[in-house]
């Protein structure tokens, strides 16, 4: 829904409106009368495009009306290629005829770039043409983009259209720089070149960027951060180049205890994802977890005799096992994905990075020094923090938290609750092997990482308790 | 416009203005002709949101009919079983396709179940098999929908409608679950939230389709921690005092709904500031016809006024007490949502 917008009228005005509006109505009910019972009897005629054409330039979402002129065009074309006429022939071409529909779907646009009706009636008569003019259509992109550039149905148009004119990742990446130097605030440009610079500069990762790219990307995004550091865009795209990556699925530990065996797993997977050999052989075990199907943490209960070898690993991750000989005593073993000072949950940065880090920390700190209540900026200088030396600057980045609570108000839970977050992967890497003390967090439960939990034999909470 | 400090939620004015839609519609109604079943739908579910169903108590039965009416059947080997928009390209009173351009819409599918369950219909009417099959042919190879085997777009909205409606017909027959998930993950842009599609910004709307449907397709786990961690940040950063939908956006009180839901299905519902998102809203309130709107400048329409609701219904910790709290996921009261669960609880047994 769109909106009408309140205007204050005087009687007369209302009086014409009413008749304009009544006018308009007898129209739209008149035409889709007509265009329906000729469908009915089988017509498909340029009468009906024409009808077709007045109803849709003021309401373009009628699906079903672009779906009978397709009908009718379609006929038209197939007369024209099965005419015998010259003349016919020429009226009949099947790229004059579509070139129509882009004038119509073009008209429908000025009024309503955002139909989604006239775009896709747009791409089908292109898709149908044999000659269609691609520049033309970058062209039309060009310009609905100026009036709008946040108009995602024509920056999707627009992907296909450079698709089909085999326009290379590096050309398109060239028109989004393009914008960006127009217009620093260029959002939907910055969200383009997130989809082509991993196309372009693929790291080892995938869907990651070279290291190299991330260093020039950030020295281009902190300029426009701090052209404009209220608007947000900029710092989203500064902070998804500093970002913690999602890390591969992998075994925290394993227990085993009193016949129970658990294993612990840093993101929720299938049981069937988890492989146990014994004595060199696959065990077949039913697992129980708090969900049905993904958990980080499944149980099941084992009658192992003392030496028994184990072998557990997750499927798809066969180098990564743990491997134990069964005694009597509870038994932790750590896997690769367990927190300490040295394994953390945000490791320190490569040499290479370190310093694009520093400089864009100093950056921070001097917009910080202009504009204290800088939210954005007090956000990404927490991140960058983070992702310089979690240890060294946890209390810097508790404190900034705190501030932000204060200078962004609306948010206050969301910070208290990444406080919260960060407090506990802090508490878990500095433990040591029995206990786990989160009483500074002034929580009566752990929130966060519970599936490290069942590893400790000592766990304190609020010092109240 | 009176004082904004005295504002509060003219609950029996929005009522009155969503029970005068299923009576008459304004012309500059027209381009949604063919939609009506969404705007019974945001008036009958709004009614519900406002505990004020009773209102419309004496038009139970035909509203129900009327929604059975624009039911299309058909035979087990075709694949157009569900409902259309409106009888406007209705051609004559049978209950099979009445022309060859009488297609079922995915979304009018997923708000006529919606409505008439809120009614307390107990869908026996339905034949969920032929829903199934028909909603398997519109899905795609990326596996997004399209809402209609006419033809049109696909994106996030018809793939979210696709998953609500196995939640009303307590079946997942009619979706490739694994291809649905993974063109949700793959919509994930940088700013950590979800386009319409791959390769399209981040925006309240696709967002909210994208987490329910998760939701509702048990793919929610599929989401990495650090996505969630996210995904939260940008849906509380588009609070201004209101929501906005994307960034640099105007503030629109529809996404209200989309971002307080998802926030809400994420856990995350209290980290944003309820009781200015009201104040927002209150000034959208029109105190003379009732209704929503989109901003206070613009005229109340249906769609505003619903999401307006139920999105608020949804605050934490609760603001408006007089509003009955919907499911997030499914956009029905959990009233209604009982209701459904004891339809599929009979049909077990």
């Amino acid at each position: 829904m769109h909106g009408r917008v309140k205007v204050k009228t005087t009687e007369q005005q209302e009086r014409e409106k009413k008749i304009e509006r009544d006018g308009k109505l007898k129209a739209y009910r008149k035409a889709m009368s007509a265009l329906l019972s000729r469908r009915a009897e089988g017509i498909k005629d340029d009468t009906q495009l024409m009808v077709s054409a007045q109803v849709l330039q003021s309401n373009p979402d009628i699906s079903t009306l672009w779906n009978i002129r397709k009908e009718v065009l379609l006929h038209l074309v197939d007369l024209g290629s099965n005419s015998t006429e010259e003349a016919d022939e020429k009226v009949f071409e099947k790229d004059a005829v579509l070139l129509k529909e882009l004038d119509l779907t073009q008209q429908c646009l000025m009024t309503n770039p955002k139909s989604y009706g006239a775009w896709h009636h747009r791409t089908w008569s292109l898709e149908q043409m044999d000659n269609p003019d691609w520049n033309r259509e970058l062209a039309l992109c060009q310009r609905y983009l100026k009036l709008d550039e946040r108009n995602f149905h024509c920056w999707d148009y627009r992907k296909w259209v450079a698709h089909r004119a085999a326009a290379s990742p590096q050309s398109e990446l060239d028109f989004t720089m393009e914008k960006i130097e127009e217009n620093f605030s260029n959002y939907s440009a910055w969200h383009y070149r997130s989809k082509l610079l991993p196309l372009i500069f693929p790291g080892s990762v995938q869907d990651s960027i070279q290291e190299e790219t991330i260093h020039s990307e950030l020295d281009l995004v902190q300029n426009a951060a701090f052209t404009d550091p209220e608007d947000s865009s900029a710092w989203f795209y500064h902070t998804w180049l500093l970002g913690r990556q999602a890390e591969k699925s992998g075994i925290i530990y394993s227990l085993l205890e009193n016949g129970t065996l658990t294993i612990s797993c840093t993101e929720p997977i299938e049981s069937a994802k988890l492989n146990v050999q014994v004595n060199e052989s696959t065990e077949n075990l039913s697992w129980e977890g708090e969900e049905e199907r993904f958990n980080k943490l499944w149980t099941t209960k084992v009658s192992w005799k003392e030496g028994t070898k184990v072998k557990i690993f997750l499927s798809g991750s066969e180098d990564q096992y743990l491997q134990f000989s069964v005694d009597l005593d509870r038994q932790l073993l750590l896997g690769e994905k367990w927190k300490s000072t040295n394994q953390r949950f945000t490791n320190l940065p490569s040499q290479k990075t370190k310093p694009v880090l520093e400089q864009a920390l100093d950056n921070c700190n001097q917009l910080l020094e202009l504009e204290p209540d800088s939210k954005w900026t007090l956000f990404t200088k927490v991140l960058i923090l983070l992702a310089l030396d979690s240890h060294a600057n946890h209390q810097e980045i508790i404190t900034s938290l705190r501030n932000l609570t204060e200078i962004d108000k609306p948010r206050k839970n969301f910070f208290a609750d990444l406080e919260c977050r960060l407090r506990t992967e802090h508490c878990i890497e500095t433990a040591d092997s029995s206990t786990l003390d989160l009483s500074e967090l002034n929580e009566t439960r752990i929130q966060y990482h519970k599936q490290y939990l069942p590893a400790f034999k000592l766990v304190k909470l609020s010092s109240d308790k | 416009m009176p004082d904004q400090e005295d504002e509060t939620l003219l609950i029996d004015k929005h009522a009155s203005f969503l029970k005068r839609i299923l009576l008459v519609l304004p012309g500059s109604s027209a381009p949604y002709d063919n939609q009506r079943v969404t705007l019974a739908y945001f008036s009958v579910s709004g009614l519900d949101v406002l505990n004020r169903l009773h209102l419309i108590d004496d038009m139970r039965e035909s509203i129900i009919e009327w929604i059975y009416s624009n039911l299309i059947n058909c035979d087990i080997d075709d694949n157009r079983y569900g409902f259309r928009g409106s009888s406007t390209f209705k051609l004559d009173s049978s209950d099979r396709p009445t022309n060859i351009h009488d297609y079922p819409h995915i979304t009018m599918t997923y708000t006529a179940l919606a409505t008439l369950v809120i009614l307390g219909d107990d869908l026996s009417r339905i034949n969920g098999e032929l829903i199934s099959k028909g909603m398997r042919d519109l899905q795609l190879e990326d596996g997004s929908f399209q809402a209609s085997a006419e033809g049109g777009e696909n994106d996030m909205r018809f793939l979210y409608c696709a998953a609500a409606i196995t939640s009303f017909i307590d079946s997942k027959a009619g979706i490739d679950v694994e291809k649905a998930i993974n063109y949700v993950i793959n919509s994930l842009s940088y700013e950590g939230a979800f386009g319409q599609g791959p390769w399209l910004e981040a925006h309240g709307g696709s967002t909210y389709c994208a987490v329910a449907a998760l939701s509702l397709l048990g793919g929610l786990d599929r989401l990495p921690e650090r996505k969630i961690e996210s995904l939260v940040r940008w849906c509380v950063s588009k609070q201004i005092s209101g929501f906005q939908g994307r960034p640099n956006k105007p503030e629109d009180t529809c996404y209200t709904f989309w971002l307080g839901a998802t926030l809400k299905m994420l856990g995350f519902a209290n980290c944003i500031d309820w009781p200015e998102i009201q104040k927002f809203i209150l000034t959208t309130q029109d105190p003379i016809t009732g209704g929503l709107a989109r901003s206070s400048d613009i005229c109340p329409d249906p769609l505003h006024t619903y999401l307006g609701l139920s999105g608020l219904s949804l605050a934490e910790p609760v603001l408006s007490p007089q509003l009955q709290i919907v499911d997030p996921a499914l956009n029905i009261s959990l009233r209604a949502k009982k209701h459904l669960e004891s339809i599929h609880n009979q049909n077990e047994s």
